[in-house]
């Protein structure tokens, strides 16, 4: 799934170097957070990741704290990646995405 | 009080009545020397010489002490402060001057004290033209020199002494601290005191005696675990076939029968852990918190999508250290999940998060079950209280217990969903 730090998976391609994440072929302009969370989420297929882990490790700190913020980027982070809801909310815990549908 | 302050004390208990005693002798001793060397001077300064009347002398007396150790206290100094002579007639008018006196004749000498002040008086008898006077003169002992100071050696021998016992104790401080930390953590080893003196002695001993303590606990650890792995088997087949049964017929007595069976697998999964905690013994090692959750939720994935729920489990991709004895933490995160399962009333969710940040860890489970009541919230906690009405078993009361034995912080409380979070936090590393 993941070559030389790339990701695949279900379409989408993520390249931590020149961090640019392609879906189905497509650019997809991700934001640094955006690429931030899709990254950790990808590199930690199948496995949930939790908010407050999203929100101390990808997050600004001094400037956006708060899983209300983390909320905003997922959901424009979903916008973005379209109708393929590769970004799973887990009950209790925070978001995942699963290597198959 | 401490084995320094009790050792000066004895010390100085025995060293200030030694010190009085010898400053006592040496005073008296130096008084009859002092007397002895006044005279012999003054005899000395009189005897065989012309007298000059009214003439002041100052004399120097030397005298030791006989010891090399007090020499430097032998100087002293006197001052003749005046010869007067008087006429033998009662009129008092004759004085004589010096040229007329022929001979001179000591008659003896005499030691006075005047309150602080000593005076060596001497008598002498002079021959004139006028016949002969008696005459008398003072000297004033005015620079007496302080005793001798035995202080000062007595002094550096307790410090000495008092230095001396740094390496006393030090070996008796880290005895002291390796049982501490063994008290609070069963693995810590204990320092071998090799010392061949008392000290060493009861080192050694108290090794020993922990050494037969932590047998004995390993033979009760070891009976109650066998006792319990010899239980769990059958009971885990007889909880599969009340399950089993339960699918089959929809009894209520068969779904008490299995509620029961699944109180008492638990009661005997906790057993171990109930024995280790009640003696206090928790032995803690660095253990990756990682692991044991990626156990606990392989453990309970397949249970918990058999009852219709859904089981997630997440932790940090970095490992997660923590100080903590593995069992009772697999054991508490182990209870904390089963509770929740067996306290849901499906279908719902079990979450099982650990976080770790700024040196702190959390392990937190979630539920979207029917959750505890206000007042039950606080008495599942207490032990035995849990019971069956609770339906916790010791589970959660271990939980609390396991948080307690390493300064771990263990709450329930309501979640937002209105099922159960407990939650256990403590400190990395």
């Amino acid at each position: 799934m993941s070559r030389g730090g790339q990701v695949h998976v279900r379409g989408l391609h993520i390249d931590p170097e020149s961090r640019l994440v392609r879906l189905d072929g497509t650019n997809i302009l991700a934001t640094a957070v955006e690429f931030d969370i899709l990254f950790a989420l990808a590199t930690r297929l199948d496995r949930p990741v939790s908010r407050s882990w999203l929100v101390t490790h990808v997050l600004d700190p001094d400037r956006e704290g708060t899983e209300r913020t983390l909320d905003v980027h997922i959901s424009r982070l979903r916008r973005k990646l379209g109708a393929a809801k590769l970004i799973q909310t887990v009950w209790g815990i925070g978001y995942k995405i699963a290597s198959q549908e | 009080m401490k084995l320094r302050a009790r050792l000066l004390l004895t010390a100085i208990g025995v060293a200030v009545p030694v010190w009085l005693v010898l400053l006592g002798g040496f005073r008296i001793v130096r008084e009859r020397r002092l007397d002895a060397a006044l005279t012999a001077a003054a005899s000395a300064a009189f005897a065989g010489s012309r007298c000059s009347v009214g003439v002041t002398k100052s004399i120097t007396v030397k005298w030791d002490w006989g010891s090399p150790l007090f020499k430097s206290l032998s100087s002293h100094q006197f001052l003749i402060i005046g010869l007067d002579s008087t006429g033998r007639s009662d009129s008092g008018t004759a004085r004589i001057s010096a040229a007329m006196i022929t001979t001179v004749k000591l008659d003896g000498v005499g030691v006075r004290t005047y309150g602080t002040t000593r005076q060596v008086a001497v008598a002498i008898t002079y021959d004139s033209a006028c016949g002969f006077t008696l005459a008398e003169s003072a000297v004033n002992d005015t620079t007496g020199a302080p005793p001798p100071l035995l202080l000062w050696p007595v002094l550096v021998a307790v410090l000495g002494v008092l230095a001396g016992l740094g390496p006393i104790v030090r070996r008796a401080r880290l005895l002291t601290e390796g049982i501490r930390r063994w008290q609070i953590d069963s693995g810590a080893p204990i320092p071998i005191d090799r010392g061949s003196d008392e000290l060493g002695k009861l080192a050694r001993a108290y090794h020993s005696s922990v050494q037969t303590l932590m047998k004995r606990e390993e033979a009760l650890k070891e009976f109650i675990e066998d006792t319990t792995h010899d239980l769990a088997t059958p009971l885990t087949v007889l909880r599969g076939h009340l399950w089993g049964l339960k699918k089959d017929f929809e009894s209520p007595r068969l779904e008490s029968a299995a509620e029961e069976v699944d109180f008492i697998v638990s009661v005997v999964a906790n057993l171990p852990l109930k024995a280790k905690l009640s003696v206090g013994f928790v032995s803690r090692s660095d253990i990756d918190v990682n692991q044991i959750m990626s156990r606990v939720h392989d453990r309970f994935y397949a249970l918990a999508a058999a009852r219709n729920l859904r089981f997630e489990a997440a932790w940090p991709a970095q490992a997660v250290k923590v100080h903590a004895d593995p069992t009772c933490l697999e054991q508490a995160i182990n209870n904390l999940v089963e509770n929740a399962i067996r306290h849901h009333e499906p279908p719902g969710h079990i979450a099982l998060v650990l976080d770790a940040s700024s040196g702190a860890f959390s392990i937190r489970v979630e539920d979207d079950g029917p959750g505890i009541g206000e007042a039950d919230l606080q008495r599942v906690l207490v032990r035995g209280e849990g019971g069956r009405a609770g339906g916790s078993g010791l589970g959660l009361a271990i939980v609390d217990q396991v948080a307690v034995a390493h300064g771990w912080q263990f709450s329930i409380r309501a979640g937002d969903s209105g099922g159960l979070v407990a939650e256990l936090k403590g400190i990395v590393g």
